[in-house]
């Protein structure tokens, strides 16, 4: 009997200090999930967070002035529809596109004065009113947005679109 | 084994641990940035990105050319600049923290008058040309290298600091260079 | 006494004598500690006194309705207390302003001062710019400003303490720490007492 309570308390005792020694490492652990990813197929929709998005063009476009030598610009339009009141307020918080290519190189999303903006689709995931406020978009209606990359001249194709909803831990993945 | 015997062995033991407690590297050393050396005019690679030093320039005072007018700056020291590029590997990343490490081993950071190529945020295989600030002081240019560790990823979902790689560059400082440094040296401020 | 109860007295026996014993050695040596304590220096204004990372001489303390430390040419007017210093690094890494403020408590006659709330600004002073760092060996004139609250009477008198930095290695017991040395608040290293002038 004597041997069980010993045995229990050196479990106890090992567990104890296992736990310890883990919990600064739990972070790490949250943080490396960031790399999981839903992914579409080229030219299809995926549903993430709620809505559904595709990839409607991802064309070379005009470069800004800033935009640096030995690059080229490109622009994205996203078309999302939120499926419910509740994703289209996940959208209002705002998303981040980047393009990566084959190798795994990532280009986030550049700023208007390296590459020039398209006239006619929203500049993020939200629809934006006069005041330049986000608002949720309408359930079961498509937002087109885009997002604009300045990569080097030589990156191989395909390059694949990433969205990351504010927030999300999951990164969507869509390819032409 | 006779008591004698049996309390030297322990005694030989514990100075033993003694000992190779004594051996075991400090936390400063152990999580001290891994660092990639190189020389000017040399690619050097680590993990986030690669940096070339393309030259070095010294003088008593710094002249910043800014897009809304020039500034003159003095220092306590001497100036040294040097000119650089840099470009990501796979995803956005400053550089972080850029130092002079003078031969007896004080770090002179990079100026916080001057917005240099430290900050900028850099993209994988584009080339990022800028200028790094420091005053240091004159006793202390010979031999000093350029160290810069710390990068500094954008995604949330890499981990900065500790561990990371570093890049240490031998400037080919020495007395006569400093002797030969010119009255004022010149650098136009990165755009932001 | 059964001989088993014999022995585990003997082990306590050794385990009280070993904590005795070194006891005994390390008393007569100056105690356990690493070296007598000496009160913080009472040091006026141009005096000067040297911790372990700068080397502070105080020069002037004010209170001025100027703008000390102005971003543009205007200026802001308000109730400032100004501290003027002349700081070296003594150490050999740069120090960070922010931080070096940190080591600073101020108290305008009987008022303390929030070194959060009051705080107005501070700066690394030379003919053509402003910083905020100071590199190592670097001599510099160091200004921190802070403004008075409308309810505080124009002080006459200031008390500063500042506090000693030293490089120690971090520690945790949950082991959130990596161990690698940082700067950590030491001893208060002076205080000084200052008349404020006007202006």
């Amino acid at each position: 009997m004597r041997n069980v309570r010993y045995a229990l308390g050196l479990a106890l005792a090992v567990t104890g200090v296992v736990t310890i020694q883990a919990l600064p490492h739990l972070e790490r652990y949250s943080l490396a999930r960031g790399d999981a990813v839903v992914e579409a197929p080229p030219g299809g929709t995926a549903e993430h967070a709620g809505s559904r998005w595709r990839l409607i063009s991802l064309e070379p476009a005009q470069p800004g002035e800033l935009a640096p030598a030995g690059t080229r610009a490109l622009t994205a339009v996203i078309g999302v529809t939120p499926l419910s009141r509740e994703a289209g307020k996940a959208l209002a918080k705002g998303c981040a596109a980047a393009v990566r290519d084959p190798s795994g190189r990532v280009w986030t999303s550049a700023t208007g004065s390296s590459v020039t903006p398209l006239d006619g689709v929203e500049p993020t995931c939200a629809r934006v009113d006069k005041n330049y406020k986000a608002v949720a978009p309408k359930t079961g209606k498509e937002v087109r947005w885009q997002a604009s990359f300045v990569v080097p001249a030589a990156a191989a194709d395909p390059l694949r679109v990433e969205v990351r909803l504010e927030g999300a831990l999951e990164a969507l993945r869509l390819a032409r | 084994m006779n008591r004698a015997a049996t309390v030297a062995i322990g005694l030989a033991l514990l100075a033993a641990i003694g000992g190779a407690q004594r051996l075991v590297p400090d936390a400063d050393l152990t999580y001290r940035p891994i660092a990639t050396s190189g020389v000017v005019g040399e690619e050097v690679r680590v993990l986030p990105y690669t940096f070339r030093v393309d030259g070095v320039d010294l003088g008593r005072t710094l002249r910043l050319e800014k897009s809304f007018g020039d500034q003159t700056m003095t220092t306590g020291g001497v100036w040294v600049v040097v000119r650089a590029g840099a470009a990501a590997t796979t995803e956005q990343v400053t550089l972080g923290t850029a130092v002079l490490r003078s031969a007896d081993g004080a770090e002179f950071a990079v100026s916080d008058r001057v917005l240099g190529l430290e900050g900028e945020s850099l993209q994988a295989g584009i080339w990022r040309k800028g200028a790094l600030a420091f005053e240091i002081l004159p006793g202390q240019v010979e031999g000093a290298r350029l160290v810069i560790s710390k990068a500094r990823y954008s995604s949330i979902h890499r981990l900065n600091g500790a561990l990371g790689p570093a890049v240490e560059i031998d400037l080919g400082l020495t007395r006569e260079r400093l002797a030969a440094a010119g009255p004022t040296v010149t650098i136009k401020e990165s755009a932001p | 006494m059964s001989p088993h109860g014999r022995g585990v007295w003997r082990w306590y026996g050794g385990i009280a004598a070993v904590v005795v014993s070194s006891l005994l050695i390390a008393w007569p040596l100056g105690g356990l500690e690493d070296a007598v304590k000496e009160g913080p220096r009472q040091i006026s204004l141009g005096q000067s006194v040297t911790g372990h990372r700068v080397a502070i001489k105080p020069g002037r303390v004010a209170f001025t309705t100027k703008d000390p430390l102005p971003w543009s040419d205007a200026g802001q007017k308000g109730r400032y207390l100004v501290l003027d210093m002349d700081v070296t690094n003594v150490s050999p890494q740069a120090v960070n302003l922010t931080e070096l403020y940190l080591d600073f408590d101020v108290h305008a006659d009987r008022y303390h001062v929030d070194p959060i709330a009051d705080l107005y600004r501070q700066a690394v002073l030379r003919d053509d710019s402003q910083g905020g760092q100071i590199n190592p060996g670097m001599a510099e004139k160091v200004r921190f400003a802070w403004v008075l609250p409308a309810s505080v009477s124009e002080p006459r008198q200031v008390t500063v303490t500042m506090r000693d930095e030293t490089w120690e290695p971090s520690w945790s017991l949950l082991g959130y720490s990596s161990g690698v040395s940082l700067w950590f608040k030491g001893e208060v290293m002076a205080t000084l007492k200052a008349r404020v002038e006007r202006g």
